[in-house]
């Protein structure tokens, strides 16, 4: 039985090696579990970056296919389905999304000299990892611009809600930790377990927390909500009932902002509490972004949400890299990805990517996303950019009114 | 018996090593070789788990629907404690050269250190592979141990029960305990996962696969022996006649209770030195992946290889890794061929294959066979021999 497989996986290999002006880049995206709803968008976004990449360099006479598996946010799937790829004679592999994939995949990675780019962000991962390459900038940077974003606003009192998982917890703690450079008094933190089962309850007891840890409300008073979009609408739904911090201005993060499930549960309620959040993006009035943005709604049917571009970007730079190096060679491509990430080279729908040594995402600028009354209906707005060069807040007319006190 | 209990082991043998030179010597591609290879260690992991879940559906028709309860045992005993445990030998070193000592600070560790600290700790056990090597045994013992204890304490409050009640149980308790350790930092740096270091840090390479795939088969193989003896032996035929007639067995003097603790505790043994096995392989455990899905999916092994011997037990396995690499492969040559969304397509094709296996072939691939015991003409024989 094992030599029948063997012959009929080593046909197939060859079959995919033949195909010489063809090169096939893997995806492996969380099409089931919990980081569902991100990972389809975000095979969308990806295959959008090939269908580009192939009108864009056909006249060098490269057409890119894609490969889709289902990594589950599984790290013991994520690992067998990178090996299964691998035997496809598949050597890029993009999107990769949870934090324990990474970890779970990234010996196998560097011994087999596959170059992978994904879109984790915890910190645990900013190491040494040879062919792993980290499109959005790690949690750290994210906390940076929340506090800043406090500071400016003259927050004092901070309490946190935060879905138990490790980018929650990373992130949460990374607030806590910026908060006390800016003399903001981190009054309590409290997780609940993001499993759907649990939900709306565990969300729920934790706001109750938080709203008791605050005691009463004061304009200088904040509640920050570490959530994704659905169990983040059971916190929002929680919290403009309470009567403490439905009182008090709210923060988010970049992946709540742009939420669905979050303006529909409380788009009222976040409006009212001024609620802003930072997602890692260029400028809006940034060319690429804005011809990412109108090409993604049209193709697939909803506008970009957080982790969009990123996923756009995970695909396209590999491909940019294949196509204008003519090699299909990993090493070559994993050292023209460390070098374009030194100089900035690829400029694409998240804006200049530079990596640091670990092969993460640096200098990233934030867009300050809110909520606003808009005609009558909440409505997710552009209401600052930070730079992520100079650390400069600008703040847009339309995000005016969130900025006032 | 003993015969065929030589033959089978020696076809088991036989069988490991010829996979064992395709998956490494032959003149495959090589992308090829290293998928069979990892394929190879995962079908023999599994083999542990479905065998140890054999023995308590297939042999004693216990209705065990907690067993993914030991891979996270498995998981803890490795990530939580014996990874702990090598900390604490190389403390003052990690303390010199990261500047953080992991077991004072286990959260911080958690979130910012495990990759550094394991990169020292992989230094120095490749500098001493003796070390690795007790480390791994430390690791793969207590995980047996704990297993065994737990799974007696897990479902000891309805092993009296029927067998719903006890299967209910059962699930719930591999639920608890997933939730429970997946959110307890100091567990096994819960909802960050714990890097594990690498107890054959001196192989690199296809040389540390050769060597885990060795050690892998060694115990499939040792797992294999164990469940034979045991399946075939007195206690084996006793499993089969509480498992056919409950009432008739307690009536010839069989105490059920006796016999399910013994199974759960011998069963629950060998699936927690699985889970180790595979935290082991990984280098890298997350407490929160291991969903009940990981049960169902040996059931489902179980039921297309056969249920009460142990050759369906690993046939099942080999069978479901090989369509759902196959699936796999071919998924989006399907998808553009049907225009349909391939996602499900693996739960589908193991859901009808459950279904048409349960109405055509309740017995699975490899049936189970009669006991072969010594016959009356032999044992009067013996008998009488011994009477002169």
């Amino acid at each position: 039985m094992v030599i029948v497989i063997a012959a009929v996986v080593a046909y197939m290999a060859t079959q995919t090696t033949q195909t010489t002006q063809t090169v096939t880049i893997g995806a492996l995206v969380p099409l089931t579990g919990s980081l569902q709803f991100m990972g389809t968008s975000g095979q969308c976004a990806i295959k959008l970056a090939v269908q580009d990449a192939n009108k864009m360099f056909a006249s060098k006479g490269i057409q890119f296919q894609l490969v889709t598996q289902d990594s589950a946010c599984d790290p013991n799937t994520a690992l067998q389905m990178l090996q299964t790829v691998y035997s496809q004679g598949i050597r890029f592999v993009v999107g990769l999304t949870c934090s324990s994939e990474v970890s779970a995949v990234k010996n196998f990675a560097a011994q087999n000299h596959i170059v992978i780019t994904s879109i984790s962000t915890s910190p645990l991962l900013a190491v040494p990892k040879p062919y792993i390459f980290r499109l959005p900038p790690t949690d750290d940077a994210q906390a940076q611009v929340i506090t800043a974003l406090m500071h400016m606003l003259g927050i004092k009192k901070l309490v946190i809600v935060y879905r138990s998982d490790a980018w929650g917890q990373g992130l949460s703690a990374a607030i806590a930790n910026d908060s006390a450079k800016y003399g903001i008094q981190v009054l309590g933190v409290y997780g609940y377990d993001p499993s759907p089962s649990a939900m709306p309850a565990a969300e729920q007891a934790a706001v109750q927390k938080a709203s008791a840890a605050l005691g009463s409300p004061s304009p200088d008073a904040a509640f920050e909500i570490v959530s994704f979009d659905q169990d983040g609408a059971a916190v929002v739904q929680a919290a403009m009932n309470d009567p403490v911090l439905s009182k008090v201005r709210w923060f988010g993060t970049d992946s709540n902002v742009y939420g669905t499930a979050d303006i529909q549960a409380g788009g009222q309620a976040l409006a009212n509490a001024k609620f802003m959040g930072a997602v890692a993006a260029p400028n809006p009035n940034d060319p690429h972004y804005q011809q990412f943005a109108r090409e993604f709604t049209q193709f697939c049917g909803h506008v970009p949400t957080g982790y969009d571009p990123y996923y756009y970007d995970t695909a396209m730079m590999v491909m940019e890299a294949i196509a204008k190096t003519g090699s299909t060679d990993p090493t070559v491509i994993n050292s023209v990805l460390e070098q374009w990430g030194k100089n900035g080279t690829y400029v694409g729908a998240t804006g200049p990517v530079y990596f640091d040594q670990y092969h993460d995402r640096i200098y990233a600028s934030y867009l300050i996303v809110g909520v606003a009354i808009v005609n009558g209906t909440p409505t997710w707005i552009s209401a600052g950019f930070y730079n992520g060069t100079t650390g400069q807040i600008t703040v847009f007319p339309q995000g005016q009114p969130l900025f006032s006190p | 018996m003993r015969r065929d209990l030589l033959i089978r082991s020696a076809a088991l043998a036989l069988v490991l090593v010829i996979v064992a030179i395709l998956a490494f010597y032959s003149p495959m591609p090589e992308n090829i070789r290293v998928l069979l290879q990892n394929l190879m260690i995962y079908i023999a992991i599994y083999s542990i788990f479905v065998i140890s879940l054999n023995l308590e559906v297939g042999y004693l028709g216990l209705p065990q629907f907690g067993k993914v309860m030991f891979l996270i045992i498995g998981a803890i005993a490795v990530g939580g404690i014996a990874t702990k445990l090598v900390l604490l030998i190389y403390q003052s070193y990690l303390l010199k050269a990261v500047g953080i000592a992991p077991l004072s600070n286990i959260g911080q560790y958690c979130m910012l250190y495990q990759y550094s600290v394991s990169s020292l700790v992989n230094q120095q056990l490749a500098q001493n592979p003796a070390l690795g090597l007790g480390y791994f045994l430390f690791g793969v013992i207590l995980a047996m141990a704990l297993s065994a204890a737990l799974g007696v304490i897990f479902a000891y409050p309805a092993v009296r029960l029927r067998e719903d009640y006890l299967g209910i149980l059962l699930l719930v308790s591999g639920e608890f305990l997933r939730v429970v350790t997946y959110y307890a930092t100091p567990v096994a740096c819960g909802v960050n996962g714990a890097v594990i270091p690498d107890p054959f840090a001196w192989a690199s390479g296809a040389d540390r696969t050769l060597v885990f795939f060795a050690v892998t088969v060694l115990f499939l193989f040792a797992t294999f022996l164990v469940f034979e003896v045991v399946g075939n032996s007195p206690f084996g035929r006793t499993l089969r006649a509480i498992r056919d007639a409950e009432t008739a067995a307690a009536v010839f003097g069989k105490d059920i209770v006796k016999f399910r603790i013994r199974v759960l505790a011998l069963a629950s043994a060998f699936a927690g030195l699985a889970g180790a096995l595979l935290a082991y392989y990984f280098d890298y455990t997350i407490i929160g992946a291991y969903l009940p899905a990981y049960t169902f999916i040996g059931w489902t092994m179980l039921i297309l290889g056969g249920q009460g011997n142990n050759v369906g037990a690993i046939v099942g396995v080999t069978v479901y890794y090989v369509i759902s690499t196959i699936l796999n492969v071919y998924k989006n040559a399907l998808q553009a061929a049907l225009h349909a969304d391939p996602t499900y397509l693996a739960y589908i094709v193991f859901g009808l294959a459950i279904i048409l296996v349960l109405m055509y072939r309740p017995q699975g691939i490899v049936p189970e066979k009669p006991i072969k015991t010594i016959d009356l003409h032999n044992l009067r024989r013996r008998l009488s021999e011994k009477k002169d």
